[in-house]
């Protein structure tokens, strides 16, 4: 059995694409995403005047025509934004009220995974690929509902899915507390409770993989800039100072109950395949502002340990 | 900025003033101007693309997802080949070019024999191979023990330097404007009248001492400092850890090239200033026979003899032996993180991507490094067989290629680029292109002189077969290993391919 894992593509439409193109291009029988798939931003294109928009993107300001609209939303929603054709007047009294801002932005997130979901199913509805995709902690809890639509995909998250002989995967789209406060941001306390909720229901937890967003603290999948007060990364001599900031139920939950295999996402930066004494775990790391999926292969042969690899799509 | 200064290597300036000679008619200043120019259209495009691909692993990043993994890896290879080379060979020029002179020069002046045979070992065959042994298993060991150590290290020798700079650059102005007189120092070590004596022995064999200005030759001449600024933007190996990538890379690499070609073009002017053109195109020029003092002529034991103390002459070596020790630094940063990028991305073994749980640092990229460079070192320390060998052309690949990649990428990958934060254009041109544009005709002119050029000494046929063999070599080794992999049941025939979306 072959499994593809990637994570974090928050809302990037060729992500998402290339994540439903995975399992023909690597061969896969199930492709698993992890988590953090709404986006973070809504790129305002603001009408200046009749047929004339100005937009800043990426930090560069551009000037649109009508006929420009829909490739400059194209590639805003690739890079993983949300753009939102407003006027003036109408992005002036969103702006400064952060209750319709996050009315738009929950609207257009919701929007799009719900194209997500048709998407899925119109172009793997017949296939004999088993989707996967869990919400991470950056997700809103609505977007369990709208992932329930879907004929094709499964929601891992807080469930056991048979994934065929004796293998298992447990899902776990909550993570540690982060300074940012996310909609599935609890304690470790309530991680390491909801863990073991979790494992108690499989077979054999040494034949279940643990698909957790959140990685393991201090493990080299967890690695992120320390934060200063007002939220910007602290500098040392060597550059950004980075700290572990993943979980400590989670690496708890690893040591104790041996899984299969860990697989986890949340740290963008933090890219590797790791032992953690005895238990492999890895942490494919995401580039979705560019439009690249990043994953990892996994072969799974019976008798044998899975075969891990990276690979950049 | 920091790593860009130490990776300029400002100490080199001793061997670009000596190989002054070879270019009659060159003007120092002008050559520093061009190549500060040539430097910073080439940091533009290493920063704009790094800007768009923010990842540690240097320019095998971009170049492996915009061009094809396998140029990425062959030019990142040839990077990172060449830079463990000098890794081992630096430990050798730290105790040749930075130690041998400071013991030398204080031997003369103090008139003590012992302090000139402390030069002499540290010029020697076992003096060279034990400094450069110490430096690199000195590096190995910091940065084993934490980036951070060592960074916080290197920017504490980039302190001591550039004070010792800026006492450099009093001293020669104090020789300038006449408080201190060279010419009567050196005459009082060398012998009466040594100082017209040089002049004359050097116009007497036929060495123009006073030749015109010529364009043509300060061009030529700028392939010196160029292949000393232009390293500053190696920084590219850990983009993936600046704060702000956007201002940190621009300003960072470009920074380092501005203020290190300012300073170059200042000590140009002193160093002429303060010792007489003639005087130094003699001194270089003469056979070390004629040379009235038993020390090579280079300006940094010209600057301690002008100092006429023994302490002013160690503070004005400082900085030649710090940013001599900290290139070894530079180059094991480079090559370590080279090697987790290709580890990662599978294309070597998984191993060298293996990271120390106590330290976070690349124990097995380490260990590597510091097996070939004291090999390197062995080897240039104990016999004559790299002595001709020179890995400028080797760097001198993915510098054009990196200028290759700025001008098409906009072409190549145009969503990438359309929606990336470098997506300006100015009449419709990409901004980077032009860049790329100019930067290659920048690497390509200087290319093309590293083959022709017999002074600067990287055309050797040795260093060229080296060249293409490396490169070659890293290619073959892609495709082998890729071959190799997937044979063992691993696919990564489509690991960097990209999925199509529809």
């Amino acid at each position: 059995m072959r499994i593809y894992f990637c994570s974090d593509i928050h809302a990037s439409d060729r992500c998402w694409k290339k994540f439903l193109a995975s399992a023909k291009f690597y061969d896969a029988d199930v492709i698993v995403m992890g988590g953090d798939i709404t986006g973070k931003f809504v790129v305002p294109i603001i009408e200046q005047k009749r047929d004339r928009y100005l937009c800043r993107f990426n930090g560069v300001e551009r000037k649109l025509s009508g006929k420009d609209l829909e490739k400059m939303s194209a590639m805003i929603a690739d890079g993983g934004s949300y753009a939102y054709v407003t006027t003036d007047d109408e992005y002036r009294a969103i702006d400064g009220d952060p209750v319709r801002v996050d009315e738009l932005f929950r609207r257009l997130a919701l929007e799009r995974l719900g194209r997500w979901m048709e998407m899925a199913d119109e172009r793997l509805g017949d296939s004999t690929v088993r989707v996967l995709v869990s919400a991470g902690n950056d997700d809103y809890p609505e977007v369990d509902e709208v992932l329930a639509r879907s004929a094709k995909v499964e929601d891992p998250n807080e469930a056991v899915v048979e994934l065929g002989g004796d293998l298992q995967l447990i899902g776990l789209g909550y993570g540690n507390r982060t300074p940012w406060a996310c909609p599935r941001d609890i304690s470790e306390e309530e991680l390491a409770q909801r863990i073991d909720t979790l494992v108690s229901k499989v077979r054999e937890p040494e034949r279940t993989i643990f698909s957790f967003h959140v990685p393991p603290y201090d493990t080299g999948l967890d690695s992120a800039p320390r934060l200063d007060g007002e939220m910007r990364p602290v500098m040392g001599p060597a550059g950004v100072e980075m700290v572990p900031v993943g979980s400590t139920a989670v690496r708890e939950a690893l040591l104790r109950y041996r899984p299969f295999l860990g697989l986890h996402g949340h740290i963008h930066e933090s890219r590797a395949i790791i032992d953690l004494e005895g238990v492999l775990a890895a942490n494919p790391g995401s580039e979705y502002g560019e439009g690249i999926l990043n994953g990892i292969l996994i072969d799974v042969e019976e008798g044998r340990a899975p075969a891990l690899a990276m690979v950049t799509g | 900025m920091f790593y860009g200064w130490q990776q300029i290597a400002l100490g080199y300036i001793i061997f670009i003033v000596f190989a002054w000679q070879f270019y009659p008619g060159a003007s120092m200043e002008g050559a520093a101007i061009i190549a500060t120019i040539g430097g910073v259209f080439l940091a533009t495009c290493y920063a704009l693309l790094t800007i768009t691909y923010p990842r540690s692993g240097g320019d095998y990043v971009f170049m492996s997802r915009i061009l094809h993994p396998s140029i990425g890896f062959s030019m990142g290879f040839s990077m990172a080949f060449w830079e463990i080379f000098y890794y081992g060979i630096n430990g050798a020029f730290l105790s040749i070019y930075g130690m041998a002179p400071l013991f030398s020069t204080l031997g003369i002046q103090e008139h003590s024999s012992g302090l000139t045979s402390v030069g002499n070992w540290f010029a020697g065959h076992t003096g060279t191979f034990v400094t450069g042994s110490a430096m690199i298993v000195l590096f190995a060991f910091i940065q084993h023990r934490g980036v951070g150590l060592y960074f916080r290290t290197q920017r504490w020798a980039s302190y001591i330097a550039l004070a010792s700079i800026v006492t450099t650059i009093v001293t020669l102005s104090l020789v300038a404007g006449h408080v201190l007189n060279f010419e009567s120092h050196f005459n009082a070590l060398a012998g009466r009248n040594a100082y017209q004596h040089v002049i004359h022995e050097a116009r007497s064999s036929g060495t123009n001492l006073s030749p015109g200005f010529s364009f043509a030759r300060t061009a030529d001449f700028s392939l010196w400092p160029a292949f000393s600024l232009w390293f500053a933007v190696i920084s590219v190996t850990f983009a993936g850890e600046i704060k702000n990538v956007r201002r940190g890379t621009i300003v960072g690499m470009n920074g380092a090239i501005v203020s290190m070609g300012v300073a170059m073009t200042v000590l140009f002017v002193l160093y002429r200033a303060a010792f007489g053109s003639q005087f130094l195109l003699a001194a270089t020029s003469l056979p070390a026979s004629k040379f009235p003092l038993p020390a090579s002529p280079f300006v940094n034991l010209f600057t301690g003899i002008a100092g006429g103390n023994a302490v002013l002459t160690v503070i004005n070596s400082l900085w030649v032996i710090l940013i001599l020790l900290y290139v070894g630094g530079t180059t094991l940063v480079y090559s370590t993180r080279s090697m987790i990028a290709w580890g990662i991305d599978g294309v070597v073994p998984d191993h060298l991507a293996d990271v120390s749980g106590k330290y976070h640092t690349p124990t097995w990229a380490i260990i590597v490094s510091l097996v070939l460079a004291e090999l390197w070192l062995g080897l240039y320390s104990f016999s004559s067989l790299l002595a001709v060998l020179s890995g400028y052309l080797g760097f001198a690949l993915p510098f054009m290629a990196a200028a290759v990649t700025a001008m098409v990428f906009p072409f190549l990958r145009k969503n990438t680029f359309e929606s990336s934060p470098v997506a300006w254009r100015i009449a419709g041109i990409p901004v980077l292109s032009v860049f790329g544009l100019v930067a290659f005709v920048f690497t390509l002119f200087l290319t093309i002189r590293l083959v022709q050029d017999d002074a600067f000494g990287a055309n050797h046929t040795f260093s060229i077969v080296m060249a293409v063999a490396v490169f070659f070599g890293a290619l073959v080794w892609f495709f082998a290993f890729r071959w190799y992999k997937m044979r063992s049941g691993v696919q990564i025939d489509r690991r960097f391919q990209e999925i199509p979306v529809e």
